[in-house]
């Protein structure tokens, strides 16, 4: 991150970052990479990632790593696809001139998104052998009438989009921020829109890919999900699917799983094998993650709209179980 | 024994007869329990297909006059059923208003689903 090895210049430069991150989030990368995570207020774990720098037990590039991670990871819209293998040389230049052609840089290390004005400015491309990695950065918006109903507050916000494909294994996951309410995305009519946002970048991420890509089939991740009994790797807590004769049914539980509920035992028993499984929220359990989870994560799958949503304060690793899991379901 | 326009689609696609049938099969019985609408997300399930595959075959029935593709507009909020219209041009065509949510919806606030119904050729020998 810099140089200046005193607690206070270390403080300086980390205290910025870390302040973007969710204290419980650095809690549960901590402890999963090993380190003491107590519980503590913002400015208290701030002095503790101080002091285990100062201590060496962490390194300040390991953890400007992480902090990337974050970044790419948190309050994400995830769109998952499958696309044809592209792997060697000739697959690779081609790739590369792509990323030219959009003015993508190609860097050897990845890098924070910084202040982005301009939509879907490009930060970085990294490549790794037939893993690909895409970074963009864009100042939004967020535009609302003040309490007291007088004028308008204006906050700008800003988001970022990652690509991450891995062209051996043909697979591709485009992660989005969700929009504000003012962007430079419209639609047909010239009203900025969510649609016409995710609908810009899928596009560009097809571009990128330079080839035929096919969205990832959802609902029989959900089915599978709400299969898997023995472990449950997920504690489902809203469940929302259609049924045969076209009712939507939306159960929403306590802490419990909703199957725990003896009313929708009885109607998944009779009349499960026929539902269309719409979407569903729920957490992944840590004691069934193998080490990879230290806290629940939570997860929205929409198969309605094709996208999983995880939320804000996620490490990259977090990310890469779910992304992982619902791949293997 | 369902029309010459569903025989001519078989003879057409072959390879896609047993589905075809299975298909059909599964609209008769919508049919008959009063379904209005065949959705392609359920009949997917029902037929044990992912929702495109189900799409593709709705439509050749489509394409074949068997049957009629729709345009349901639903309320996001409420999930309710708003209004149907047969082509995207009529979308724009449709009252805002919401009776479910007491306001004027914005087109965000909507979500459209394309589905299918029978012709009234295909409705009568359903029937038949």
């Amino acid at each position: 991150m810099g140089d200046g090895n005193t607690p206070p210049e270390i403080q300086q430069r980390v205290k910025p970052v870390l302040d973007k991150v969710a204290v419980e989030g650095l809690r549960a990368w901590l402890k999963a990479i090993g380190l003491p995570a107590p519980a503590l207020s913002r400015a208290a774990i701030t002095d503790h990632i101080v002091t285990l720098i100062v201590k060496k037990q962490l390194a300040e590039d390991a953890l400007e790593a992480a902090l990337i991670g974050f970044e790419e990871a948190s309050d994400m819209r995830i769109y998952l696809f499958r696309m044809e293998r592209h792997e060697g040389k000739t697959a690779q230049n081609a790739l590369v001139h792509r990323l030219k052609q959009f003015a993508i840089p190609i860097v050897t290390k990845r890098t924070f998104a910084g202040k982005k004005t301009q939509a879907m400015s490009p930060v970085y491309a990294h490549i790794e052998g037939d893993l690909l990695r895409v970074k963009w950065a864009e100042e939004q918006e967020l535009v609302r009438v003040n309490p007291q109903g007088t004028g308008l507050e204006k906050y700008p916000i800003q988001k970022r989009a990652v690509l991450i494909a891995d062209f051996s294994a043909g697979t591709a996951e485009l992660r989005l921020n969700p929009p504000e309410n003012v962007h430079s995305y419209e639609d047909g009519s010239g009203r900025p829109t969510a649609q016409a946002y995710y609908g810009a970048y899928l596009q560009k991420a097809r571009d990128v890919l330079g080839c035929k890509v096919e969205a990832f089939e959802l609902r029989i991740v959900i089915k599978s999900l709400v299969e898997n009994e023995d472990p449950r790797i997920v504690r489902i807590h809203i469940d929302d699917h259609t049924t045969q004769k076209n009712y939507k049914t939306k159960t929403s539980g306590p802490r419990a799983d909703i199957r725990h509920n003896p009313d929708w035992q009885l109607a998944y028993k009779k009349y499960g094998e026929t539902w269309a499984w719409d979407a569903q929220s729920f957490y992944w359990l840590p004691k069934v993650s193998s080490g990879f989870l230290t806290r629940e994560v939570f997860t929205h799958i929409d198969a309605e709209e094709g996208f999983v949503k995880v939320n804000a304060d996620c490490s990259n690793d977090e990310v890469e179980y779910v992304v992982s899991k619902v791949r293997e379901h | 024994m369902l029309s010459q326009k569903f025989e001519s689609i078989k003879r057409q696609y072959p390879r896609l007869a047993p589905l075809l049938d299975r298909l059909v099969a599964y609209i008769q019985a919508q049919t008959e329990d009063g379904q209005e609408y065949i959705i392609p997300k359920l009949a997917a399930v029902a037929l044990h297909l992912n929702d495109g595959e189900a799409f593709v075959l709705l439509d050749l029935l489509s394409e074949a006059g068997v049957l009629r593709r729709v345009y349901n507009v639903y309320c996001r909020k409420e999930n309710a059923l708003l209004a149907t219209v047969d082509s995207p041009d009529e979308l724009d065509e449709i009252p805002p208003h919401c009776d479910f949510c007491d306001r004027d919806h914005d087109l965000s606030d909507l979500k459209v689903e394309i589905a299918f119904t029978p012709t009234t050729d295909a409705l009568r020998d359903l029937a038949a």
